[in-house]
């Protein structure tokens, strides 16, 4: 018996074919139908597609050119990383891959790597190309080249995905990166900080759809694409590669485009972002950064233009807690009594907040008096969870106290004042 | 009363039912200076902790790898075992800060006591020694370090299998220096699971070979029969045995106890459970720190109730008798643990003294309920009770299965070496496909690269074609976007496996079974345990793989018949004499369920049973196989051969568990009056697990001692026409069973030992 036969007497399932020696198709070679060129390594050839376009080119509405305009200040703000202020286009490559799978782990190879980057006067894109398996010293040579030219990289996700991937790459074949920590904007992190609350998913896809406003025609769904790798390898008929390359290009261009669009609205958000979610998401985005005053001018905004009924409480709720960072209380008070005044009005904190700005700063403590019992009731109506419940005991007894205190006030006042009562526990 | 006069009542009054009573005397220890090479601190820092000196075989483990050996340290428990590895490895890194080491547990508990115990030593010492568990548990941020400068990982073979060996790259500076491979509980790795990580080992040896290290393996195994033989197998390179156990021990009483009958025609007894628990309760009742083991998690709730309610009733304190369990956090472990060491726990229900941590301190008795299916691990539940100084008892209470009344009525096999081989075959040719993809994946195959097999090629030809792998310029790569790793379970050889549904609070899946065992376990109206919980399959989906379960509480658990074709592919050996022949090869099992029989627990009466529809199913395994001579049969009617090759084929199958580890199921019997292969009647023993793991071949080579204790057992059953502890009862064999088979045996083995 041999072994397909005990293999299938066991029970194995798999479908063995005859396997076909490939011979190359005439006019069907990878550089007969994608503009390149082959570069020379010590390990082999290796073929590195290549396309240039002028700065004036546009993509996803944005020309490339803009992304000169930019500021590093901005791109490190978005980012999220001080060093990223030392980035310059002129040394940064925007890279995206294309692998043989997601799973990552040292049987994932890096097919074709895309990368783009600012020449004097237009942006090319190189693909470095893995022709076969046994090219692939070849095409890392190739791509160490490449790559040594350039100090910062922009990519979508790799920073968890392609950067790693590489690197395992690289050290399957006992070479080194020659950057092994190159700058690196993951454009991953902000586009969701910014996209997630209008659009949802975050994949490139949606983004280029939502936020450029662009939409592929006779793209080929990224779930192919590794088996047509395969395919390939075995048939070496590179038509049907070639819509792979051309994805791989359009995510290199959507990387500059996504950049340029991210940038400008870190710059100038008011006048960046056409969509009042965008601003809020901006607002919060910058309110965790500890910039109160820009997050209140996007709060201002977005509420300005218009958001949809939860968002809009949400909205002013943040907006009132920025006020009050800000210092500006007066008009934080005027943000709560909005909030309290709503016959949807769940929060407690709009409450103690105007009952603090009331008592403090007014001397109104009657009028106190009477946010604190509107607050206590709210907290009576509320039904929750068990944790919630004590966290609700807490609140009521906090809330109880400061009554108790704004009635003795008000009576003392009633009685002819005592600037001794405010004295006590402020705040 | 103390232990001795609690003993010496219970041999008074239940003398009738003991079987055994076996006092085995007070060792010292045999102790040796540590080895010169020692590193100073860390012999400071175990005197500290009051070790002076070695034990024996913790010298001979160092002195071996000092010589660059392998080395499997067969000890019994509590004989101080973890440090025939720690000694040296400590010592080795403590010279060498760059060096690294490996050990594997099969369970996260032992992992963390591991640790728990190395920390303890690298604090007394003073220097910077980082030792890890790497596992599921491991905090994402905490990984990069532990991969770069973790001396000691520690870590269980299904990490190893898809967490570490797949993402090799990222564990290069571990691979590079890796100096030793601590691999504990040897004997866990038998059948199936032991096929899986000879491979997984295949694995790690090709990457270290890669990255130019070549590490030390150390096996810690219980006492089995061949545990030099099953390192071999497992590491495929020679290993040096060290069984020179030199730990010191006190005096310990064993008795073996049969409850007594209660029906002698269908040979009837006393349940186990209940005579256990009178035993037990009477050993804390005297205030004897005790532990039961029982066979299943639903025992062991059954008898913590027992005994929880005996505890109150003789004003113990509450919290005074605990049930140990698997999945118990490690807080919860450790508390039990410390009421032990500290006398607030006085008892301890279990299943399994795996689960055990390292250091309980030693209880002064144990009492077992039924056989827990190797007198390997029969010996390590009775270690626990033992202390180095004063005296313990074990118990050991039989059920009424076969084996356990073969057991409690044969002392003198019992108390002689153990008999059970663990077996393995690393080239189950299933096995060893899943990890050949696992092996790509990980590292391109070279041109004439071997691993395992010497058809290596071959079979990676066969990946080729399949499309998974691309060969170019003579290497073989991974040509397919899967994980390999992912889709193959350590624990089985079916890749397709059943999954079981709990349905009375939403849809819940709480386990698995594989495809192989489904029609036994999981047709309709079966009972399924799980976790000590009892649930009934309500609907089985066949083609979607889905059984539908919801709880129960019943007394009883079902077994189901099989009606099985078997035809042989191939024989591998065979031998004639002229009562008989046998042999052993591959062969071609067809199997459907037919019906179910409801057994009750503890007396394994027969409660009623129940038809099973379900399709057949096909398998390809070994099996060995015994063909009865025209001499043997002679003078037998047509009704006597009938019945005797049942009855012998029963005996059989009830009989070989002694001699393999392995699971009741694994092994089955199928008896052809008149086999198309051999033309007589022939007892067919097959292992239910496609490709075998080796049990046919041992059977073969064992054939005499197999047919002897057949023959005892037969001879010694008490029954009369036939009854489940021998041939099986009557009824289902036939009259003559019983007698028909005794007398097939004698004349078998009637021309002495081959």
């Amino acid at each position: 018996m041999d072994l397909a036969e005990r293999l299938r007497g066991l029970g194995y399932v798999s479908a063995p074919r005859p396997a076909a020696v490939p011979s190359p198709l005439p006019g069907a070679a990878i550089d007969d139908l994608v503009p390149g060129e082959w570069r020379e390594t010590p390990h082999g050839r290796c073929f590195v597609a290549c396309s240039r376009y002028p700065l004036q080119h546009e993509h996803g509405g944005v020309a490339l050119r803009q992304a000169l305009d930019l500021r590093a200040a901005d791109l490190a703000r978005l980012g999220r990383s001080a060093d990223l202020k030392e980035l310059d286009f002129a040394t940064t490559a925007f890279l995206d891959t294309e692998t043989t799978g997601l799973a990552g782990g040292t049987g994932t190879y890096v097919f074709l790597v895309g990368l783009g980057y600012f020449t004097g006067d237009g942006f090319v894109v190189e693909q470095y190309f893995m022709g076969e398996y046994g090219e692939e010293p070849a095409m890392l040579a190739a791509l160490s080249a490449g790559l040594a030219r350039f100090a910062a990289v922009v990519t979508f996700n790799g920073k968890a995905f392609d950067w790693p991937l590489l690197r395992t790459r690289f050290d399957m074949h006992r070479r080194a990166l020659p950057v092994s920590e190159p700058l690196h904007l993951d454009l991953l992190f902000p586009a969701r900080r910014l996209w997630r609350e209008r659009l949802g998913s975050c994949c490139l896809s949606s983004l280029e759809a939502g936020a450029l406003g662009l939409q592929r025609t006779l793209d080929v769904p990224g779930w192919l694409i590794p088996s047509l790798y395969f395919q390939y390898v075995r048939e070496r008929d590179a038509r049907p590669l070639r819509p792979v390359f051309a994805h791989n290009e359009q995510d290199v261009l959507s990387l500059l485009a996504l950049t340029v669009r991210l940038g400008r609205h870190w710059q100038d958000p008011l006048r960046e972002s056409a969509h009042p979610l965008d601003l809020f998401a901006l607002g919060r985005t910058f309110e965790i950064d500890q910039d109160w005053g820009t997050a209140a001018l996007c709060y201002e905004e977005a509420l300005a233009r218009g958001l949809p009924g939860g968002k809009h409480q949400e909205a002013l709720f943040r907006l009132g807690i920025t006020y009050k960072r800000l210092a500006k209380l007066d008009d934080a008070e005027r943000v709560w009594r909005t909030l309290v005044s709503r016959p949807s009005a769940a929060l407690l904190t709009p409450h103690v907040e105007l009952a603090k700005y009331l008592e403090h700063r007014e001397k109104r403590y009657a009028e106190a008096a009477l946010v604190v019992e509107r607050a206590l009731a709210l907290l009576a109506r509320q039904v929750g969870s068990p944790w919630q419940a004590q966290r609700s005991d807490q609140d009521r007894t906090s809330l109880e106290h400061r009554l108790r205190r704004l009635r003795r006030k008000t009576a003392a006042a009633a009685s002819g004042g005592d600037s001794q009562a405010w004295r006590e526990e402020r705040q | 009363m103390n232990l001795v006069q609690v003993v010496e009542q219970l041999l008074q009054t239940d003398g009738g039912n003991i079987t055994a009573h076996r006092h085995l005397p007070a060792k010292a220890a045999k102790l040796v200076p540590f080895p010169a090479s020692t590193d100073p601190r860390l012999v400071a820092a175990l005197r500290e902790r009051g070790i002076a000196a070695l034990y024996s075989h913790q010298a001979t483990a160092a002195t071996a790898l000092a010589k660059g050996r392998h080395v499997v340290v067969v000890t019994p428990t509590a004989s101080g075992k973890t440090l025939c590895y720690n000694l040296p490895v400590l010592n080795t890194l403590l010279s060498d800060p760059q060096a690294r080491a490996l050990y594997l547990f099969p369970t996260k508990a032992l992992s963390q006591d591991q640790i728990d115990e190395l920390r303890g030593l690298v604090d007394a010492m003073d220097v910077e020694l980082k030792t890890h568990t790497y596992d599921g548990d491991t905090p994402v941020t905490a990984r990069p370090l532990i991969r770069k400068a973790g001396h000691i990982v520690v870590t269980n073979p299904d990490m190893l299998h898809t967490g570490i060996l797949p993402h090799h790259v990222k564990w290069m500076r571990l691979f590079e220096n890796l100096r030793y491979v601590v691999v504990d509980e040897l004997h866990q790795y038998r059948g199936v699971f032991g096929s899986h990580m000879a491979n997984v080992l295949r694995r790690l040896r090709r990457i270290c070979s890669h990255y130019g290290s070549e590490p030390q393996f150390i096996f810690c195994s219980a006492t089995i029969a061949n545990p030099k033989e099953l390192a071999e197998k497992l590491l495929g390179e020679e290993v040096e045995l060290v069984d020179d156990n030199g730990a010191p021990r006190g005096e310990k009483h064993v008795i073996l106890y049969n409850p007594p009958l209660v029906n002698r025609q269908l040979g009837l007894r006393r349940g186990a459970l209940l005579t256990a628990r009178g035993l037990a309760a009477n050993f804390l009742a005297n205030r004897i720190q005790t532990i039961v083991f029982a066979r299943s998690r639903l025992t062991v709730e059954v008898m913590l109730t027992y005994l929880q309610e005996a505890a109150r009733q003789q004003r113990l304190p509450a919290g005074a008798v605990r049930g140990y369990r698997g999945g118990y956090l490690p807080l919860e472990r450790r508390e039990i643990e410390r009421g032990l060491r500290e006398g607030g726990v006085l008892g301890v229900v279990s299943t399994n003294a795996l689960e055990l941590g390292v250091d309980i301190g030693g209880l002064e008795a144990a009492v077992l309920v039924g056989y827990p299916g190797t007198v390997a691990s029969t010996w390590q539940q009775m270690g626990r009770a033992g202390r180095r100084r004063g005296a313990s008892a074990a118990v050991f209470v039989a059920s009424s299965n076969p084996l356990d009344q073969y057991l409690v009525n044969h002392p003198d096999y019992f108390f002689s070496s153990p008999p059970e081989h663990g077996l393995v075959n690393p080239d189950n040719l299933l096995v060893l496909m899943d990890h050949l993809k696992c092996a790509a994946f990980e590292l391109p195959f070279g041109e004439g690269e071997r691993f395992g097999v010497e058809t290596t090629a071959e079979a990676l030809d066969y990946l080729v074609d399949s499309r998974v792998l691309y060969r170019s310029k003579g290497a073989y790569h991974w040509s397919s976007d899967s994980f390999p790793a992912e889709q193959i379970s350590l624990r089985s050889a079916a890749r397709e496996n059943f999954v079981i549904i709990d349905q009375s609070q939403g849809a819940r899946v709480i386990g698995e079974v594989d495809r192989y065992a489904a029609p036994t376990m999981i047709h309709e109206e079966a009972i399924y345990i799980h976790e000590g919980r009892q649930y009934q399959v309500v609907q089985l989906d066949y083609e979607e793989k889905k059984a539908f379960v919801e709880p129960v509480n019943v007394d009883y658990y079902t077994d189901a018949n099989l009606a099985v074709e078997l035809q042989v592919l191939a024989e591998d050996a065979g031998r004639q004499d002229r009562q008989s022949a046998d042999a052993h090869g591959d062969v071609r099992v067809t199997y459907v369920p037919t019906i179910f029989k409801k057994i009750k627990f503890d007396t394994h009466e027969n409660l009623g049973s129940g038809p099973i529809y379900l399709p057949q199913e096909e398998m390809h395994t070994t099996a060995y196989w015994l063909t009865l001579g025209e001499d043997t049969l002679a003078g037998f009617d047509r009704e006597q051969i009938q019945s005797g090759l049942n009855g012998l084929g029963n005996l059989l199958v009830n009989v070989a568990p002694l001699f393999l580890m392995c699971d009741p199921g694994d092994i089955r019997v199928a008896c052809q009056i008149r086999s198309p292969h051999t033309g007589r009647p022939t007892a067919f023993l097959y292992e239910f697990c496609p490709g075998g793991v080796g049990m046919s071949e041992r059977l073969f080579r064992l054939r005499d001692d197999l047919l002897q204790r057949c023959l005892e057992l037969v001879r010694d059953c008490p029954c009369e026409d036939g009854c489940p502890s021998c041939v099986g009862p009557a009824g289902e064999v036939g009259e003559s069973g019983k007698a028909a088979a005794a007398r097939i045996l004698s004349r078998l083995l009637s021309d002495g030992p081959r």
